[in-house]
This record gives structure tokens, sequence and C-alpha cells, in this order.
């Protein structure tokens, strides 16, 4: 504990500290809470406060095929881009973080060059390579980008999760006469399940986010659903976008809650 | 790892995927973005054409035009200028929450680290969403505005740079709280307390060693907000109210955008260069100030 100062400069900073930490937390709760209750509306627009409670935006939003099919197309390319970017971040990171080999460092900075490269700039430098593929608008062009940008993270957050593994178990099976696959599968793989699956969390919610690349390459066919969102508010302003924030809103949360019970945000950064 | 013997055996003594054959593995992905970004500082100095988007002759004048004609200059600077203020609003509203999460919240701080990890993982249009709503004429702002005598008429912040200040901030203000409540958390409280039980009053004991050893926080959250905020296409799309334009927005309309301005890649590869340059030099920047020895006290 803290030694706290009874002089009046020292009680009144804290009190100003402590209102600081109100308010900023508002700022931070507000707009979500607004979207929310703003789905709610029996109004014909979208405002705030509501004009009167009703569920009927949701009834509407049911039928709505362009929402959905989007909804569909992300969630399946989330799960792709995850898929590979996983595969192929977990062996980068694993011979960035073990290897002894000249070209090393240049690998991990290469990996996670990527990060530091706007989404708007990737985008759109992946449109004139695309055209000339003959990819552009196709899922495929989508999906190569996604992948560039989902693979540095997760290389990112691997490397952190493999630095902080135990070697030795994997070394006593490799005594007992284990392969080095079948030692890494058996023992180390597991002990880096969860920041294995947290990574996974991240990079599933990145391409839920993702709306810029889309607007460059995907041309009229492939849209997100982040995409469809953004044109839709941009044009409209009807609560239909609301209803399917809120539903995002509420999945992004629920995944909130398995991060949670997997790395314990109570422990994050604390070195005791 | 050290090497292993193996009984008997002529496997070499390596942990698995240690040889740097698998290395290849990322050989797919980064020869993508190697081809994307090389592809992109070629065109940018091609002469751009009416009916086949560019014609492989060597010219600068996309960067002259970058730099003198109004509306791409215009844009870069308050791209700059915005996304420079939002850094440091966001790190003043950053910082009193995330200390107050590791210093003073007790057992609300893993609730109070949810709260504000779900609002990160809130997808960005979303947010944005809400400030298009929060700010229109007659939203909630507006009329806290008025209520507070700090507007006299109805006033719509949408196509206003404060409009968009606002959603700058709020889109970067999660990750730098995140960013800051594990460097607040690295720095040693004994440290804290040490200073404190020397005489330091409570002000004293915050600047000169719990701000000072927090620094590398506040660092990488600056350099993300400032990454994310120059190239920002999203915030000045839905709340620039189709009047002010930031260069990530211009890039996309002058690449793929229809009208006068569309279709012309050669010059907007040459706005995606410098903006790379710009946040590449603020980046470099930065961690030079902040690495200077002023604030790296004794540990």
């Amino acid at each position: 504990m803290m030694v706290l100062s009874r002089s009046p400069a020292a009680r009144a900073a804290r009190i100003l500290a402590r209102c600081a930490f109100y308010v900023g937390m508002i700022f931070l709760i507000l707009p979500v809470a607004v979207v929310v209750m703003s789905s709610f509306t029996a109004g014909d627009v979208v405002s705030f406060p509501p004009q009167g409670w009703s569920t009927r935006w949701y009834g509407i939003a049911a039928g709505r095929q362009d929402f959905l099919s989007s909804l569909w197309l992300t969630l399946v390319l989330a799960i792709v881009v995850t898929f590979i970017s996983l595969v192929l971040g977990l062996i980068t990171a694993l011979t960035i973080v073990r290897g002894r080999y000249r070209g090393r460092g240049a690998l991990s900075v290469a990996a996670l060059a990527p990060l530091f490269v706007p989404n708007v700039v990737i985008g759109f430098a992946a449109l004139p390579v695309m055209a000339a593929i003959g990819l552009l608008g196709s899922i495929w062009a989508v999906l190569i980008a996604y992948v560039i940008i989902v693979f540095p993270m997760i290389v990112r957050a691997l490397i952190g999760t493999i630095e902080s593994l135990n070697s030795s178990t994997e070394e006593a099976a490799r005594v007992f006469g284990a392969t080095p696959l079948r030692a890494f599968i058996t023992v180390t793989l597991p002990l880096a399940g969860r920041g294995i699956f947290a990574a996974a969390i991240f990079s599933f919610v990145a391409v839920l986010d993702e709306a810029v690349i889309i607007a460059f390459i995907g041309g009229t066919n492939t849209v997100t659903f982040p995409m469809r969102l953004f044109s839709y508010i941009a044009e409209t302003y009807d609560p239909v976008a609301s209803v399917f924030a809120t539903l995002m809103i509420v999945a992004t949360t629920a995944l909130m809650l398995v991060l949670d019970r997997l790395i314990g945000f109570e422990r994050l950064g604390s070195n005791r | 790892m050290s090497a292993v013997p193996v009984r008997g055996s002529r496997r070499p003594d390596l942990p698995f995927a240690a040889s740097p054959a698998f290395a290849l593995a990322s050989l797919p992905v980064l020869a993508f973005f190697a081809v994307f970004i090389g592809w992109l500082a070629v065109i940018s100095v091609f002469k751009p054409s009416v009916f086949a988007v560019y014609t492989a002759n060597f010219t600068l004048e996309n960067y002259i035009k970058v730099f003198t004609s109004r509306i791409y200059y215009e844009a870069l600077l308050r791209s700059i200028w915005l996304s420079a203020l939002s850094t440091v609003f966001t790190v003043l509203i950053a910082y009193p929450i995330a200390y107050h999460i590791c210093r003073r919240a007790g057992h609300l701080k893993g609730a109070y680290i949810a709260i504000v990890a779900s609002v990160f993982l809130v997808t960005f249009v979303i947010k944005i969403y809400a400030w298009q709503i929060l700010l229109e004429r007659a939203g909630l702002v507006d009329r806290l505005l008025q209520l507070l005598g700090l507007t006299q008429g109805p006033t719509r912040l949408i196509g206003t740079e404060t409009g968009i200040l606002i959603g700058l901030v709020y889109a970067s203000l999660p990750y730098m709280i995140l960013s800051l409540i594990t460097a607040v958390e690295k720095v040693p409280r004994d440290v804290e307390h040490a200073a404190a039980v020397s005489g330091a009053p409570p002000l004293t004991v915050f600047r000169t060693v719990t701000l000072p050893l927090s620094m590398p926080g506040i660092v990488t959250g600056a350099l993300f907000t400032f990454a994310l905020n120059v190239a920002a296409f999203i915030v000045p799309a839905l709340l620039g109210g189709g009047t002010i334009t930031m260069a990530g927005l211009l890039i996309q309309r002058v690449s793929v955008g229809v009208g006068t301005a569309g279709g012309n890649w050669p010059l907007a590869a040459a706005l995606s260069v410098v903006l790379l340059a710009i946040s590449a030099l603020f980046s470099l920047g930065l961690v030079r100030v902040f690495s200077s020895r002023r604030w790296r006290l004794a540990a």
C-alpha cells in the first residue's frame, strides 16, 4: 500500500484522478451502450434517446438476406484465414524462437513488417497485383490480403507464448526416444494451447473488424459484414444497422469472456 | 535450448522446428507482401493513363502533384495534425484510467480490464457508427452542449474536424489503455514506496517514478495510435460528412473511386508511399525522443 499523504494538494490530485477515471470510463462505455439501445427503437430512424421501445427492427433484420449472407461469408472467411495463419504463424514463430541460424533476426523483422503498414496501404497495394494475376474481386484476393494482415499478429502473439514455455519437458520426451515432432505435439503443443487459442481469437476478431481492404479488392460480389455495415450506414439511416451491430457486440463480448477465462485479465502484465 | 543427446540415434538433436527449413512456412505470406509493397513503389513513378490505368514511363509528376496540389497536401497535413492531436488526447484520457485500474481499483480490477477489452474487441465500424448517432444534430452530444450553454442553436458535429478527432480518439483508446496497464503493472511498487517513504509527496512520486518508468507503454500506444490514425479511412468517411478528407480516404477515392479523380493508380501509389514515409519518420522520431536519457531513469 502506498503511503497516502494528507496534504490538501495530494487529496485534490487524488480526487481529480478519480474523476478522470470515471469520466474516461463513461466515454468508453456510453457509445457502445447507445448502439445497443438504438436497436430497440420504435421509431423509423436511428436516434438517441430512442423514440419508444420495440423489438420490431429485429424482425425486419431477420429478413435482410444481404446482411445475413455477408455475415456468413465473414464467419467462413474468419475461420479459414485464422486456420491458415495459425499453421504458418506457429511454424514461423517456432523457428524464430528456437532456431540458431543466420538470418533469423531478419526473418522476425520481415514477419512482423506488415504490422507497421496501414491497412489502407496494404489494401491499395494489393489492387494492381490482384488485377495483374486476375484475382481481383474474387474471394482468393481477399483471403490472401487477410492472411497478410493476420499472420504477423499471430506470429507476434505466439513468439511471446513459445518464449515463456519451459523447454525441459520436451527435452525429457526426447531423451526417452520421442521424435522431435512427436515430442512437440504431445508435450509442447498442449502447454501452448491457451496462448494459441488466444491468438486464434484475436485473429478471428481482426477478420471480423476488417472493412478497409475489401473496399479495394472485394469487388461487388465479395462483401464482408463490416463492409456491408459500413456502406449501409454511410447511405441509410435506419435501425437495421443497429440490430446487426448489437448482435456483433454481444458476440464479441462473449468471445472476450472466453478470453478472460483463458488468460485471466486481472493478471494481465502482472509480474508478481 | 541446449542440445539433447539422443541414445543410439542419427537424428539431429534439435528441438522441433529449430531448423531454418521451417522458415519457408512464412515464404508465401512474405513474398506476397513484398510484391505488393514493391510494385506500389514502382507504379508510383509511372505515368497515369486514362485508358490503361498506367503506362510504364518514368515520371515524378505524381509526387509533385501530392506536394503541390492543394487537395492532396491539405489532406496529408490534416492527417498528420489530427493523428498527432488524437495521440495526445488518447494518452491524456487513457493514463488516468490505466493508473486507476492498476493501483486503485482493488477487487474491481479484473472487471474493469474486461470492460476495456470488450470495447477493444467491438468492430471498428460499429465504434464509429456509435459516434455517428451521438454527433448528429439533436443527438446526445448536441443536447449536452446546449444544456451546458456552450452552443446556442442546434449544431451538427459530423463534418467537422472535432467530430473526426473524437472518432479517432475513441477508436484508439482501448488499445492505449491496455498498453498502459501493461506498462504501469511493470513499474515496481517498491520503488514508488521507497520514494514515498523518503518523503516525496504523491505527485512527485508519480512525476519522477511512475510516469517515466511507464514511458515504454506510452510510446507503444502512441506508435499504434498515430500509425492507425494517420491512415484513417473509416473515420473520415463516416464522420467527415463528405467534405473533410484525410490521406487514407483520398487513397481510396483516387484509386477505386468514381468521378474525375478515380482510377489513378500511380497518384494513389505516390500518396501511399508518402503516407508510409510519414508514418515511419514519426515512429523513428518518437522512439528517439522517448529513449533519450531524460526518460531512462535507473530502474
